[in-house]
């Protein structure tokens, strides 16, 4: 197998995650690791760095992994297009979209022109499934959906540096929400008029949001509610979506924490006269998933694009940038990230 | 790995034969299995070849042996008897009278649209497309089915093989599809069967089979008890494992395994003095449970890869 060699930028849980998907993948020559925290080299045996650019220009690699704070995602995909690697980044593509246009500009300009970012939801089986049963027609279209994402929250959350606005650039919908966002988008298309409620209703002291509403429209007419939540005070992640001849669900979602439950996809098709059940009650089919291959497949279509030349399918910079603009409507709404 | 499950509410489910016809069927099959009794003495396990087989349960004088290795159940029977009853005329003029498929039309109609727009799905899943398919269907024996399959919109070349039923059709050289539907019942030799039925089979084209599995609930909890296995209609009752491994022996990559049988427990419920006297907490379980707790125990028995039905989707090794 060619392998191609990779740094990875940034060594906390993320960086690990894409560190052991690597592994296991085959592909990639690991040849540099780098995080401001020296004392996480210990746990690697490939060399370590502790200034990014310093790693980037003495490893030459053909690919660089950015797992790090929102806030320097953009200077260090930038950095590492413009000395003609390919580069894979962690969500979000920067804390705004000014800083997503940034990207967008140097990967245009880039040698390599290969730029995708880590939205692993779409490689979840439930949501592979999903997207093979929308696509397979016999729901019909999608023409409406409804998601929650909520987390549990800890107690030092409101510290995090996820809700420190500077280094984050958003609360818990550019971090978490954005996921589901972007399946939403996935499965519907671009939303082009925005309707949001964003809120502290119980972390008031946070420098970010705790919690959105948002009511998304397509141009063709779909329309989503979305729920993004750090005061679910569990772990909860439901998409349903509404067909034009069915419905489907995908409920609970398979971590590393095993945290939101049984990964599940539930349809049925439309079945007005009661042939298949009962008054309301139709034959639902049930599918469930006991293995997250997500970093795995993510990790292979980065890959491919790399060595074999394959198109980027998911999270392109075009999608991201789509997403950054769905996301500063939603934000454009919000009091709190306007009162600045 | 993909787990599945279908649910209803309970107590919606219809018979899915007619009781009249079916006690004809068995009775056809009855006489004939008591005028040519199983001859061989072969006891080895068809599936994965050991030794280690034991009487599990007898059916008009036919043994069913269990596989210790892979837990299947089959009969040992000689080929030129299962021929003679696979070709049986008394059962083949019942089976394509009006009637016959008058009643299958009326109980499975919705059952068989569901299956093919299931199909319709799982096609796109593995092909990314389900459109102008070449399909061949193995041994369908209902007109409805075969007409569902040939109209759906995924098919565009339909050729029916191997079937009682006088219905011409084109013939598909190379399938991207073929069925292979409630067949491997009554195969003495699975995986030679199947390594035929792969020779028809595209590079990248589907198998979708479907079968009764020996490993599932309402079999072993009934043994011999289960009034709809009947020599020698059903001879091949491989487990979850037999059947993956006579996928792997005849050369094919299973891509997915499920147990999605709605009727273990109705079949079970129904024939519950048969049940045997020292299968307490099952006893117990059928006579005192609710509905629902009945429907949950279905559930997690299609769920759990323990329910008697099991659909298999496949392709060939590469």
């Amino acid at each position: 197998m060619e392998k191609i060699k990779v740094v990875i930028i940034g060594m906390g849980r993320m960086g690990k995650t894409r560190y052991d998907a690597m592994k296991r993948h085959g592909g990639y020559d690991i040849i540099g690791l780098c995080d401001t925290d020296p004392a996480r080299g210990i746990y690697y045996k490939e060399p370590f760095y502790s200034d990014w650019k310093l790693c980037i220009d003495q490893c030459h690699a053909d690919a660089v992994i950015v797992c790090t704070y929102n806030v320097v995602i953009p200077d260090i995909v930038c950095y590492a297009l413009k000395k003609g690697c390919a580069v894979f980044s962690e969500k979000p593509p920067g804390r705004n979209l000014a800083d997503t246009l940034k990207m967008q500009k140097a990967c245009e300009g880039s040698i390599c022109k290969i730029l995708k970012f880590g939205f692993n939801h779409r490689y979840h089986n439930s949501v592979i499934e999903a997207k093979a049963l929308v696509d397979s027609g016999i729901l019909g279209d999608v023409v409406c959906a409804r998601g929650v994402y909520g987390k549990a929250g800890t107690p030092a959350f409101p510290s995090e540096w996820r809700n420190d606005r500077a280094i984050s650039g958003g609360g818990i919908m550019l971090d978490q929400g954005i996921h589901m966002l972007d399946l939403m988008y996935y499965f519907m298309g671009k939303f082009t008029d925005i309707q949001s409620s964003v809120n502290q209703l119980v972390w008031k002291d946070m420098d970010t949001e705790d919690s959105v509403f948002s009511i998304l429209h397509t141009e063709d007419g779909k329309v989503a509610s979305l729920h993004s939540s750090a005061i679910q005070w569990r772990h909860k992640f439901s998409l349903d979506l509404i067909c034009s001849e069915g419905f489907i669900s995908l409920n609970g979602l398979l971590t590393s924490t095993m945290s939101y439950g049984e990964e599940r996809l539930t349809y049925y098709k439309k079945d007005l006269e009661c042939k298949t059940g009962g008054l309301g009650q139709p034959i639902e089919h049930t599918m469930c998933f006991d293995t997250d291959e997500s970093w795995d497949y993510e990790m292979k279509e980065f890959y491919d694009a790399v060595v074999r030349g394959k198109p980027v399918l998911q999270g392109t910079i075009g999608d991201a940038v789509n997403l950054m603009e769905m996301l500063e409507g939603i934000y454009h709404k919000n009091s709190i990230m306007q009162a600045e | 790995m993909l787990k599945a499950y279908d649910y209803a509410e309970p107590g919606k489910r219809a018979e899915l034969r007619d009781a009249g016809l079916f006690r004809q069927e068995k009775q056809i099959a009855q006489q004939f299995v008591l005028e040519h009794p199983s001859e061989r003495q072969s006891i080895s396990c068809p599936i994965c070849g050991s030794i280690k087989t034991k009487y599990i349960f007898e059916r008009w004088d036919v043994n069913y042996r269990l596989c210790d290795d892979c837990k299947s159940i089959f009969v040992a029977v000689d080929d030129s008897i299962l021929q003679e009853y696979l070709g049986l005329k008394s059962m083949k003029n019942l089976r394509v009278s009006s009637k016959y498929q008058q009643q299958a039309s009326e109980r499975r109609t919705d059952i068989w649209m569901d299956f093919v727009s299931w199909a319709e799905y799982r096609v796109f899943r593995y092909l990314g497309r389900n459109r102008g398919l070449r399909v061949i269907d193995f041994g369908n024996r209902y007109v409805k089915s075969v007409e569902l399959f040939r109209s759906s919109k995924m098919t565009a070349e339909y050729e029916l093989r191997d079937s009682i039923l006088p219905i011409e059709t084109a013939s598909v050289n190379e399938a991207d599809l073929v069925l292979y539907l409630n067949q491997l019942q009554h195969e003495a030799d699975p995986i030679e069967s199947l390594l035929q039925i792969g020779k028809c089979l595209s590079e990248d084209g589907l198998l979708i089979l479907n079968t009764r599995l020996g490993s599932g609930f309402d079999i072993l909890t009934l043994k011999g008890g289960t009034e709809d296995i009947f020599p020698y209609e059903h001879i091949m009752l491989p487990s979850a494992k037999g059947l993956k491994l006579i996928l792997d022996k005849a050369g094919y990559e299973l891509l997915e395994i499920t147990t999605p049988g709605t009727r273990d427990l109705d079949v079970v419920m129904k024939n519950k003095e048969r049940i045997e006297e020292a299968n307490f907490f099952i006893k117990y379980l059928i006579d005192t449970a609710d509905c629902t707790t009945i429907a949950d125990f279905q559930q997690f028995l299609q769920k759990s890869g323990l329910s008697s039905f099991a659909q298999v989707i496949a392709k060939k090794k590469d």
